[in-house]
């Protein structure tokens, strides 16, 4: 009954996808210039030259490392602050207007800031987590502030401690918020460390060589290192889901 | 014994006691009263669940098993599991020994969301068999249970608790559970 399940959502995602290589074809043949709409075949090429390639695969695992190493520090900050606002009232009025601001300052000012306080190589990864804090914040801030009143004071009746009301309460009520502020972490840190890296142009990174194509007019080559940044964050989410399958309450 | 001492407990606006001195020398207690009477709050109060605003409870031992109104399992542990939350660390296995005296060894491995409202009650009564105490508050324990189910499940929490102070709504209730009946809200009835 899965499989069935499983090959119906494949085949459907199959269709939609073919359905949209073919408008992105018509289009590219109506446009008839490569430099400004390039086909899928030229970019399907492009892809393949570039992947043929020893450094491509180097620094593809480079803005990886970043943006995964940024997600990771920000996805941890994001949940410990928002144990620490839910835990203790003071960290609450300390944090919460700071976590408010980050969420209202523009991407390309943090960019540009940070440009001038730290090296150029970890501008994406600070970018990243800056970005991914207030999602998990929220998210994990409320879920725990919405824990079953009932079962808190059950855990207080039974002498539950604090470590046992944090594994057996709070952990799983929180743990599909975080779940889910996870993966929208997850796209937003792609979005804004590949945006950090065009602007900042670091060595070795996807963004240097999206603006570098682009400053070349390579156009088929700039929409393959971008069919390459939604390939890899497809992938990690789908890795993702996949580790926490089972791990979430029903 | 558990006095309550001139105590005084409200909540928001709305006053539950007020100035209110009762003791509980029996081993077996059984509280009546008109639902909103302030059965539970008087439980509450007497398991340190709840503060008094005034007065105060003496003879409450250290170790307090509480069943609450409702059930309050925790949905993403099994029946086993609830109860095993309770005990200490490696005793886990004893959960099946409650369980079973339960009837419940069946659904062991089931979910509370998976289960009947009266299968649930058990494992909530399990679960405070299993943490033990020198006293056992229990609020409508009996609550879903068909009487044939009462009858036997009675007996084995009274052979256990070695003091009890529980609720019931019904005469059938009551004369199981035997003790000293308190009417909560309008004085004691023997």
């Amino acid at each position: 009954m899965e499989s069935t399940g499983k090959r119906k959502k494949f085949i459907r995602g199959g269709i939609a996808a073919i359905f949209w290589l073919g408008v992105w074809q018509v289009a590219a043949l109506i446009v008839g210039q490569e430099l400004i709409l390039p086909s899928p075949i030229s970019v399907a090429r492009a892809l393949w030259e570039l992947a043929g390639e020893a450094e491509f695969w180097l620094l593809t695992a480079k803005t990886m490392w970043r943006i995964i190493s940024g997600l990771v520090c920000g996805v941890a900050i994001g949940t410990v602050m928002a144990a620490l606002t839910v835990r203790f009232s003071v960290c609450d009025m300390l944090l919460s207007p700071l976590v408010k601001i980050i969420r209202s300052t523009p991407v390309a000012s943090f960019i540009v800031l940070a440009m001038l306080w730290i090296v150029r190589t970890s501008v994406p990864g600070f970018i990243a987590a800056l970005i991914v804090i207030p999602v998990v914040w929220a998210d994990v801030r409320t879920a725990a502030l919405e824990t079953d009143r009932d079962l808190l004071e059950m855990a207080r009746a039974y002498r539950f401690g604090h470590w046992r009301t944090f594994r057996y309460i709070y952990m799983p009520s929180v743990l599909p918020s975080w779940n889910s502020a996870f993966v929208t972490a997850m796209g937003l840190a792609w979005k804004s460390g590949i945006a950090a890296e065009v602007m900042c142009q670091p060595r070795d990174a996807i963004g240097t060589e999206l603006m570098r194509a682009k400053n070349v007019l390579k156009m088929p080559e700039a929409f393959a290192w971008t069919v390459v940044v939604i390939i890899l964050s497809l992938l990690l989410e789908a890795a993702f889901k996949r580790v926490m399958r089972g791990r979430v309450k029903v | 014994m558990i006095k309550f001492d001139h105590i005084s407990f409200s909540y928001g606006e709305r006053k539950v006691f007020d100035d209110f001195t009762l003791e509980l020398t029996d081993r077996v207690t059984v509280l009546e009263g008109a639902s909103g009477s302030g059965k539970t709050t008087l439980l509450k109060l007497a398991a340190g669940l709840l503060e008094p605003s005034g007065g105060r409870v003496l003879g409450v031992p250290e170790r307090v098993a509480f069943t609450f109104q409702e059930n309050r399992l925790l949905p993403w542990f099994s029946a086993r599991d609830n109860v095993a939350a309770v005990l200490p660390k490696g005793h886990g296995d004893e959960a099946d020994v409650w369980l079973e005296l339960m009837e419940l060894s069946d659904v062991s491995g089931s979910l509370p969301g998976n289960m009947s409202g009266g299968q649930q009650r058990r494992v909530a009564i399990a679960r405070a068999l299993a943490f033990g105490g020198d006293l056992f508050i229990m609020d409508e324990p009996l609550k879903g249970l068909d009487e044939a189910l009462q009858e036997r499940v009675v007996p084995r929490i009274l052979e256990r608790a070695k003091n009890l102070i529980v609720t019931s709504h019904s005469g059938f209730e009551t004369e199981l559970w035997g003790g000293n009946v308190v009417r909560v809200g309008g004085g004691e009835t023997g």
